[in-house]
C-alpha cells in the first residue's frame, strides 16, 4: 500500500488541528486568566503582557485603609460566614432529606419528588420582589441569615435529589444486615449509610460554600450596611471606582477574592467533574 | 489475498501486557481462529490487526508489506464486532451501505453492492427494518454483510457467536465457515469456544495471559498438546490430571508407579524428572469392573447420561475426581468400585512444574 | 406516628421551600395588584401595573433585548460552542479531553463580579483592553465596546459561562455511545465529519433536546452577569427583562410593578420546571423504598 504523507498520518493530523482549533476557541479563559494573575503582581503591564515591574502594592488594600471601603478582613469574614451558613445547613437538609426520598415510602412521595426537581428549574429572580418584603416582615433585611437562609432554599431541592442519588447507590442489604444486627434506624443511618455517602456530603459541601463564597445579587440586594459587605460587593466597588485608574489594585482584590476557587481547582476539580456529570445525568 | 505476518507483537496497556509477544502467521485465504480464556490477549492482538490499536513494540504485515502505521481505513480489512455495532438509528440497508459511503462511492453502485450481500446472506428482505427489530441472528447476518460489503482483503471476526442461543451458534458456524471457504478471505477469528475454533479453523492459535502458547492445526492441537493449559482447554469434558506418579526408566519402557498402581508405557522416556502428571482424555479411558493391569482403582461418584454418551466421574484413591466416557450400556452405579484403564498410547504425560509436555 | 417519620425528616426541607418558593410565589401575585414601594405600604390598585406595562415605552425595547439575548447567546455558546467542545474534546485523548473541559468549567465557577471584572478588561474601551490590543497589533484604533457593541459583551461574557452545561451533558451522552461504533465506522473509513454526522449526533437527540429547552427558559431570566457588565446600559441596550424587574423594584423601588414584571418570569418558572419533569423521565427514578421497618 503507497500511502501519502497525509494519509499515513491522517489520524494523527486530525488531532493535532483539533487541540489547535480548541485552544482558539478556550483562548479568551486562558488569556483572561493569565492576565489576572500577571496584572495583580505588576506595576504595569506593556505590550499585551509584559510587566514593567513586579510588586505587591497593589495589594496594598490587605494593609491599608481603602477609603470608602469596609475593612477587608471583616469583609472577608463575612464572606466566609456567608459560605460556612450556606454550606452548614444544606449538608444538614440534604443529608436528612436524601435519605428519607431514597429510604422511605409514604404518600406523596413520588410527587414531592417530582416537586422537590422540578424547583431547580425556577429562576431566583422571579421571586425577589416578594422575597425582599417576606425578609423585611422576618426582621432579616439586612442581616447575613438572611442571605444565608435564602441561597441555602434555592440550593436545597437540587442538593436534596443529589444526597438521593448518593444513598441509592448503597445497597439495601448493608441496612437489612444492621437492622438485623439490632440497630434502630437512626443508628444505621449514622453508623453505616452517613460514612458511605461521604463523597456525596463532600460534594454537596464544597459547591455549597463555593456557591455561597461567590454570591453577589443577594448581598447586593438584601444588606446596605458596609460593615456586612462580603467581597463580591467590594470587588465590584473596585471595579466601578478603580477600574480605570488602577487595574493593578482592582484585580489583586479580584484574585484575593478568587483563592478558594483556585484551592478547589487544583486539588479537587477531577473527582467533582466526573461527578458532576454523573448528577446531571441524573 | 493477502497472507498476514505477526512478528514478537507486543500491546501493553500501562503496566499491563496484554499481549507479550506474539508471533505467527496466516496463509493467504486461510482461516485461523485465536482461542483462549478472556483476557488472554486474542481480541487485543485481533484489534492490533484491524489498526484500533498501535502494537507496543512488533511488526504485522500484509502480503510482506509493514502496516503498523496504517490507519484502519487503508487496510482494508472488514470487523464482525461481539455485539455487532449496528447502527441503531439507521436501517439495515444504511448499515450496510455505510463503508461504501464513507468510499464516496456512487448512489447506483452502493444500492447495487448492498442489494447483492444481503442477498448472499439471506437478508434482502429485511433492508427496510431497524436493527432493533431483528433477531440476534439476523444482527449477526447484517454486521456480517457490513463487513464483506466492502471487499475486504482480511476478516476479522471478535466472538461474533457468543451472544447468540446454541442451536443458532452450531448453525451459523457452518455457516460462517461455508462462506469464508466460498469467498476465499483470510480470516482471523477469535474465540473462547474451542468447540468453534475446532470445527471451524484451519488451524488454532492457542493464546494464554498474552502468550502464544501453541499454534497448529486442531488434529495437532488436540493430539499433541505442548502443555497443560493446552491440553485441559481443548477437548470436552477436559482432560483429567493425576498428579504424583513416580517415573522410572527401563530399557523398552517407562514405568509410572502411584500407590498400588503401575502403568507401564511402552516408550523409553527421555527425561530426568523424578514424578510427573498423568494426562487422560475422557475418551481415551474405559471403566471396568475387574482388576487388571495399568489400571487405576476408583469408586464412582456420579454418573451423568447424555443420551448419545454418558460421563462417569470416578473418585480416585487421592480424591481426584476423573471424568470418563462409560458404555451407555452398562451403566455402573454410584458407589461401586472399579477400575480406570487409561489407552496408554494416547496419555500424556506433563512435568510438573512447568507444566509440558514430556509424552 | 409510623407514616410521619419521612416527613420529620423532610420537614427542614419543605419549610424551607414553602418559605422561600411557596410564599413568595404567592407573594408575587398579590403584590402585583399593588403599588407598594420602599414604604411597604399595602395599597391595592386593581390592574394599573398590568395597564401601565402595556403603555412602558421602554418594554418593547427589553422584549427585544430579551429574546436577541437569549437566542443569540443560546445558539452561539449554550448549544453551538457546548456541542463544539463537546465533540471535540471527545476526539482527543482524554487527557487533552479533560483539560480542556476544566478550563471551561472555570468561568462558572468563579466568582461572578471577577468574571465580570475579566471581561470588562477584555472590552476595555482603551487600548489596554484585550480586544482593543489586538486590534491595536493590526493598527486599527480601540473601540469603545460598550457604547458600539454591548449586547455582543453580554452575549459573550454569558456564552462562555453557558456553554460549560451544555458541555458536561453532551460529554456524557457522547462518551455513553458503545465504542465499537466509532471502532466499526473507523475500520470503514468514514472521515470524522462522516462520524459526527452519521452517527454521534443522531444518538444524542435528546440531549441535544433537552439542553436546548432547559437553556432557553434558563436564559430568558437570567441577568446576573449584565447587571455587573452594563447594567443594562448604555441607556437599555441590553435591558433584559429580568433586569428590568430587579431595577424597577431595587433601584427605583417600585415593589407593585417590579412583582408584575416578575410575574411573567414565576410562569417562564413555571414552563421550565414542567418542561423539567417530563424530561427527567421520572419511572426509572422513583425506585420504590425496600424497608417496612420502622
Amino acid at each position: 500500500m503507497k500511502l501519502s504523507f497525509w494519509q499515513k498520518n491522517s489520524e494523527k493530523i486530525r488531532n493535532f488541528v483539533i487541540i489547535l482549533v480548541l485552544f482558539l476557541i478556550t483562548s479568551p479563559i486562558l488569556v483572561g486568566y493569565v492576565w489576572l494573575i500577571l496584572r495583580s503582581f505588576s506595576e504595569d503591564l506593556v505590550n499585551g503582557f509584559v510587566p514593567t515591574k513586579l510588586t505587591l502594592k497593589n495589594w496594598r488594600f490587605l494593609w491599608q485603609e481603602i477609603k470608602g471601603y469596609p475593612n477587608i478582613w471583616q469583609t472577608t469574614l463575612n464572606t466566609a460566614l456567608l459560605a460556612l451558613g450556606v454550606m452548614g445547613i444544606e449538608v444538614l437538609i440534604t443529608s436528612l432529606g436524601g435519605y428519607a426520598l431514597s429510604r422511605y415510602d409514604f404518600p406523596g412521595r413520588s410527587s414531592m419528588m417530582k416537586f422537590i426537581l422540578a424547583l431547580h428549574a425556577f429562576p431566583a429572580i422571579s421571586l425577589m420582589t416578594a422575597v425582599f418584603y417576606l425578609l423585611w416582615t422576618l426582621r432579616l433585611l439586612d442581616t447575613l441569615w438572611g442571605v444565608i437562609l435564602l441561597k441555602a432554599s434555592l440550593e436545597v431541592p437540587w442538593g436534596t435529589w443529589i444526597m438521593k442519588g448518593f444513598y441509592d447507590g448503597i445497597p439495601w442489604e448493608l441496612e437489612w444486615a444492621g437492622l438485623v444486627d439490632g440497630y434502630s434506624r437512626f443508628e444505621v443511618w449514622r453508623k453505616i449509610l452517613l460514612p458511605l455517602v461521604k463523597p456525596g456530603i463532600a460534594v454537596t459541601a464544597i459547591f455549597a460554600f463555593l456557591s455561597g463564597w461567590s454570591e453577589f445579587v443577594f448581598v447586593n440586594t438584601f444588606i446596605f450596611s458596609q460593615n456586612l459587605w462580603t467581597l463580591s460587593k467590594y470587588v465590584k466597588g473596585f471595579i466601578g471606582d478603580y477600574r480605570f485608574a488602577d487595574y493593578g489594585l482592582v484585580t489583586a482584590v479580584g484574585l484575593f477574592y478568587m483563592i478558594p476557587t483556585i484551592i478547589f481547582f487544583f486539588f479537587v476539580s477531577k473527582h467533582m467533574i466526573k461527578l458532576t456529570i454523573g448528577g446531571v445525568k441524573g | 489475498m493477502p497472507s498476514i505476518r505477526v512478528v514478537n507483537l507486543k500491546k501493553y496497556f500501562g503496566k499491563v501486557k496484554a499481549v507479550d509477544g506474539v508471533s505467527f502467521e496466516v496463509k493467504d485465504g486461510e482461516f485461523v481462529a485465536l482461542l483462549g480464556p478472556s483476557g488472554c490477549g486474542k481480541t487485543t492482538t485481533l484489534l492490533t490487526l484491524a489498526g484500533i490499536y498501535k502494537p507496543t513494540s512488533g511488526e504485522i504485515y500484509f502480503d510482506d508489506v509493514l502496516v503498523n502505521d496504517v490507519p484502519p481505513k487503508y487496510r482494508e480489512v472488514g470487523m464482525v464486532f461481539q455485539n455487532y455495532a449496528l447502527y441503531p438509528h439507521m436501517t439495515v440497508f444504511e448499515n450496510i451501505a455505510f463503508p461504501l459511503r464513507a468510499r464516496k462511492i456512487p448512489k447506483e453502485e452502493i444500492e447495487k453492492r448492498v442489494v447483492e450481500i444481503a442477498r448472499k446472506l439471506l437478508i434482502d428482505n429485511l433492508l427496510e427494518r431497524r436493527p432493533s427489530q431483528l433477531s440476534g441472528g439476523q444482527q449477526q447476518r447484517v454486521a456480517l454483510a457490513r463487513a464483506l460489503v466492502k471487499q475486504p482483503k482480511v476478516l476479522l471476526f471478535d466472538e461474533p457467536l457468543s451472544n447468540l442461543d446454541a442451536n443458532l451458534r452450531m448453525l451459523m458456524r457452518a455457516e460462517i465457515k461455508h462462506l469464508q471457504q466460498e469467498l476465499g478471505i483470510t480470516s482471523v477469528y477469535v474465540t473462547h469456544d474451542q468447540a468453534e475454533a475446532m470445527t471451524m479453523a484451519s488451524r488454532i492459535a492457542v493464546f494464554n495471559q498474552g502468550k502464544l502458547v501453541q499454534y497448529g492445526t486442531p488434529d495437532e492441537i488436540y493430539e499433541n498438546p505442548k502443555n497443560m493449559f493446552v491440553a485441559s482447554f481443548i477437548g470436552n469434558p477436559p482432560t483429567n490430571f493425576l498428579k504424583g506418579f513416580s517415573v522410572e526408566v527401563e530399557k523398552g519402557q517407562t514405568i509410572l508407579k502411584r500407590d498400588d498402581v503401575v502403568l507401564k508405557i511402552p516408550k523409553e522416556l527421555e527425561t530426568n524428572l523424578k514424578e510427573v502428571v498423568v494426562g487422560i482424555r475422557p475418551e481415551h479411558c474405559e471403566v471396568v469392573h475387574n482388576k487388571q493391569e495399568n489400571a487405576i482403582p476408583g469408586t464412582v461418584y456420579v454418573v451423568e447420561p447424555l443420551g448419545r454418551d454418558i460421563i462417569v466421574n470416578v473418585q480416585t484413591d487421592r480424591g481426584e475426581l476423573v471424568k470418563v466416557f462409560g458404555d451407555p450400556a452398562k451403566i455402573p452405579s454410584v458407589g461401586e468400585k472399579v477400575f480406570l484403564v487409561p489407552h496408554l498410547e494416547k496419555i500424556h504425560l506433563f512435568n510438573p512444574e512447568t507444566e509440558e509436555t514430556i509424552l | 406516628m409510623k407514616r410521619l417519620k419521612p416527613l420529620l425528616l423532610l420537614f427542614p426541607l419543605l419549610a424551607f421551600v414553602i418559605i422561600f418558593f411557596v410564599i413568595p410565589v404567592v407573594l408575587t401575585v398579590v403584590i402585583a395588584f399593588t403599588d407598594m414601594d420602599y414604604s411597604f405600604v399595602w395599597n391595592f390598585v386593581g390592574f394599573q401595573n398590568f395597564r401601565d406595562i402595556s403603555t412602558d415605552f421602554i418594554i418593547p425595547r427589553v422584549i427585544a433585548n430579551t429574546f436577541i439575548y437569549t437566542f443569540g447567546t443560546l445558539g452561539l455558546f449554550n448549544l453551538g460552542t457546548a456541542l463544539l467542545i463537546s465533540l471535540l474534546t471527545t476526539s482527543i485523548s482524554d487527557r487533552w479531553g479533560n483539560f480542556f473541559r476544566t478550563l471551561w468549567m472555570l468561568p462558572r465557577l468563579t466568582p461572578s463580579v471577577v468574571y465580570g471584572l475579566l471581561w470588562l478588561w477584555m472590552f476595555d474601551p482603551t487600548e489596554y483592553g484585550l480586544v482593543n490590543f489586538i486590534r491595536g497589533l493590526f493598527g486599527l484604533p480601540p473601540q469603545d465596546w460598550l457604547h458600539s457593541a454591548p449586547m455582543w459583551m453580554v452575549i459573550f461574557a454569558n456564552g462562555f459561562i453557558g456553554a460549560s452545561m451544555g458541555m458536561l451533558v453532551f460529554t456524557a451522552a457522547i462518551k455513553s455511545i458503545p465504542e465499537d461504533y466509532y471502532r466499526a465506522a473507523r475500520i470503514d473509513g468514514a472521515s470524522w465529519f462522516m462520524v459526527v454526522r452519521r452517527i454521534t449526533l443522531p444518538l444524542i437527540k435528546w440531549h441535544l433536546l433537552f439542553v436546548t429547552a432547559y437553556q432557553t427558559l434558563s436564559l430568558l431570566a437570567s441577568f446576573e452577569y449584565i447587571l455587573i457588565i452594563t447594567d443594562g446600559g448604555p441607556v437599555y441596550r441590553t435591558e433584559v427583562w429580568a433586569l428590568y424587574t430587579y431595577h424597577n423594584a431595587f433601584s427605583h423601588f417600585r415593589f407593585g410593578y417590579g412583582a408584575a414584571l416578575s410575574i411573567i418570569l414565576v410562569i417562564i418558572g413555571v414552563v421550565s420546571a414542567l418542561v423539567y419533569m417530563k424530561f427527567f423521565g421520572f419511572e426509572s427514578l422513583m425506585e420504590k423504598p425496600k424497608v417496612e421497618v420502622e
